[in-house]
């Protein structure tokens, strides 16, 4: 009924209400900027002025969070020879310093988010919640750091998580604390060294990860909204190394081979059906990097009538590639996979058993130790189908070396490809992230 | 609005987003280099002269204590392009460049890895907590040693 038509007093009302609906939908969003505001504030005056993305690193090391990541969380070259080689810096021996354990290995890391939500047919949302708290403990043991841990608790939404939890074995060959050759077993992100969902300084997921589950595990959106779920892992073990030349110039060579726990199969005989994976990646005249991934995903399939036991064996890879030039990183990909039949929820109807591929691209610009700005456009293609695109961009600004606030504004053109088939969407968000 | 318009105004707003953001880097770009801020030494350890003597046992401590804390970035032949500056704007010292080398006295060298040098631009921290003064001085001749 159009609002013209009622009687002058009812209408009179019904404008009231909107405007009363209206206003506090205003009241609750300026509460809510006010209160990020007022949080980051507090984190500017009270919070650690030198803890770094995972501050106990930076407490036993007593390096700053630039040495190893260019911005937080994503790793350089520094950080990702630091991670493979079982938290130890390869080339001297302030890594045999955090043996004695003066520090506890100990973080924790608050993150606030605030969401704006705009998608067709749905009314517009906004929320202001906790995203999530983490507690992370990892280090080096042994006298020599033979074996290192490493694991993440996640709290969020009344429930907790465990993230990547694992246990590596150091220096199987080879010189110690040069990390030739490593046994690493457990539950952990199986990427690319240097693009990777636990990487990622724009938030929103990459379709190689929540679509392909090439980059990291599938999302399984089984806590919280689907595109915003806690990340999950493969168990896997894996063999991986490296090789670091001396000098700044000097070719690194990074690889892994490991044999995973599919996620997309039923719980009968998991381990009867493993997946296989392998990654590799080069660095060179320092600043380039490219890398490749293979990985053999097996899932249910009830639909294919040529595979024996239900199950399908399917093919992902993936190249990519990254420079850094002063002070911009851009990174480009390509990722692919067979179909994925079947595969409950996530590709739901009977067109599902065609390939889908990926291109990535994405910049950061980093200017100095205070602001970062970023932009990303992920496509996503189903052989002879749909087609999806995401355009986000973010800033970023450190109110400490490790206490950020972030905002991204995320655009979608839904082809019905994704997670699950979803709308167009405009998406903001406003995150304050602290760890200490 | 129809879904029709409404996906050309998505359309529309990505690419307007990435042509803006494009123009930001473009413009803003070519004058960020990063630029080396060393922070100077007080003048009364500027003019300090190394107060240990140079023998071949302090060269071989010092070596040591090289080896272990500063080989990753400054190198093993201390050209300052070791396996930690992969990818660093601004890259450590070369201490071979014997030019750079004479202008830059003991006291600041001995100043710079007590008390680190600029946050900024570099990630050399400080070592008080990890050296006492006679290792810095030690290294000091270390150091010196590179461009003899």
């Amino acid at each position: 009924m159009e609002t013209g038509a009622l009687h002058p007093i009812i209408r009179a009302v019904t404008i009231s209400k909107g405007e009363k609906e209206q206003g506090m939908r205003l009241r609750v969003l300026l509460f809510a900027v006010m209160l990020s505001v007022a949080v980051s504030g507090l984190f500017a005056i009270v919070g650690p002025k030198t803890a770094e993305a995972i501050p106990a690193f930076s407490r036993q090391t007593e390096k700053s969070c630039s040495t190893c990541h260019n911005a937080i969380p994503k790793l350089n070259q520094v950080g990702q020879n630091f991670r493979t080689n079982g938290f130890r810096f390869p080339e001297d021996k302030e890594w045999q310093e955090i043996q004695d354990l003066k520090h506890v290995p100990l973080s924790a890391k608050l993150e606030v988010a605030g969401e704006l939500n705009k998608a067709d047919g749905s009314a517009q949302s906004s929320l202001l919640k906790i995203e999530d708290f983490k507690v992370h403990a990892a280090t080096p043991l042994g006298k020599n750091g033979k074996f290192s841990g490493y694991a993440i608790a996640t709290f969020v939404e009344k429930s907790v998580a465990l993230g990547q939890a694992y246990g590596q074995i150091n220096d199987l060959i080879g010189e110690v604390g040069h990390g030739l050759l490593n046994l690493k077993v457990g539950t952990f992100d199986i990427a690319l060294p240097f693009l990777s969902h636990t990487q990622r300084v724009i938030k929103q997921r990459y379709f190689a990860q929540e679509a392909l589950g090439i980059l990291g595990a599938r999302n399984r959106g089984t806590i919280g909204d689907v595109n915003e779920a806690t990340e999950f892992y493969n168990t896997a073990v894996e063999l991986n190394g490296q090789v670091v030349g001396q000098e700044a110039g000097d070719i690194t060579h990074r690889y892994a081979v490991g044999v995973y726990q599919p996620q997309g199969l039923n719980d009968q005989n998991r381990l009867g059906d493993p997946g296989f994976y392998a990654t590799y990646g080069i660095t060179f005249l320092e600043n380039f990097t490219l890398g490749a991934i293979y990985k053999r995903d097996v899932v249910n399939s009830t639909l294919d009538p040529f595979t024996p036991n239900d199950k399908k064996g399917v093919n992902k890879w993936g190249v990519a590639g990254e420079a850094k030039l002063g002070p911009f990183i851009t990174t480009v990909g390509y990722f692919r996979s067979d179909g994925l039949p079947n595969t409950a929820g996530v590709f739901p109807g009977s067109d599902t058993n065609r390939g889908l591929q990926n291109y990535m691209a994405e910049a950061l610009f980093i200017p100095n130790r205070l602001w970062v700005l970023g932009a990303r456009f992920d496509h996503i293609d189903q052989e002879l189908a749909q087609s999806s695109s995401r355009t986000t961009v973010m800033g970023r600004y450190n109110i400490t070396p490790s206490v950020y606030c972030q905002a991204e504004w995320r655009v979608t053109d839904s082809g019905g490809i994704g997670v699950v088939p979803a709308p167009d969407s405009l998406n903001g968000r406003v995150y304050l992230v602290a760890p200490f | 609005m129809s879904a029709i318009r409404q996906k050309e105004n998505m359309k529309i707003i990505s690419v307007g987003l990435f042509v803006l953001f494009a123009l930001i880097l473009s413009n803003s770009g070519a004058s960020l280099a990063a630029e080396r801020k060393t922070p100077s030494a007080p003048e009364d350890i500027l003019k300090m002269k190394n107060p240990v003597t140079l023998t071949p046992e302090v060269l071989q401590e010092a070596a040591t204590i090289y080896k272990d804390k500063c080989i990753k970035c400054h190198g093993t032949n201390g050209n300052g392009k070791g396996s930690g500056t992969k990818g660093m704007d601004v890259k450590p010292r070369d201490y071979t460049d014997k030019s750079v080398m004479e202008k830059i006295p003991d006291g600041q060298l001995f100043w710079i890895t007590l008390n680190g040098s600029d946050p900024e631009t570099t990630e050399m921290e400080g070592y008080k907590k990890k050296l006492t003064e006679e290792q810095v001085w030690k290294l000091v001749h270390y150091i010196r040693s590179f461009a003899p």
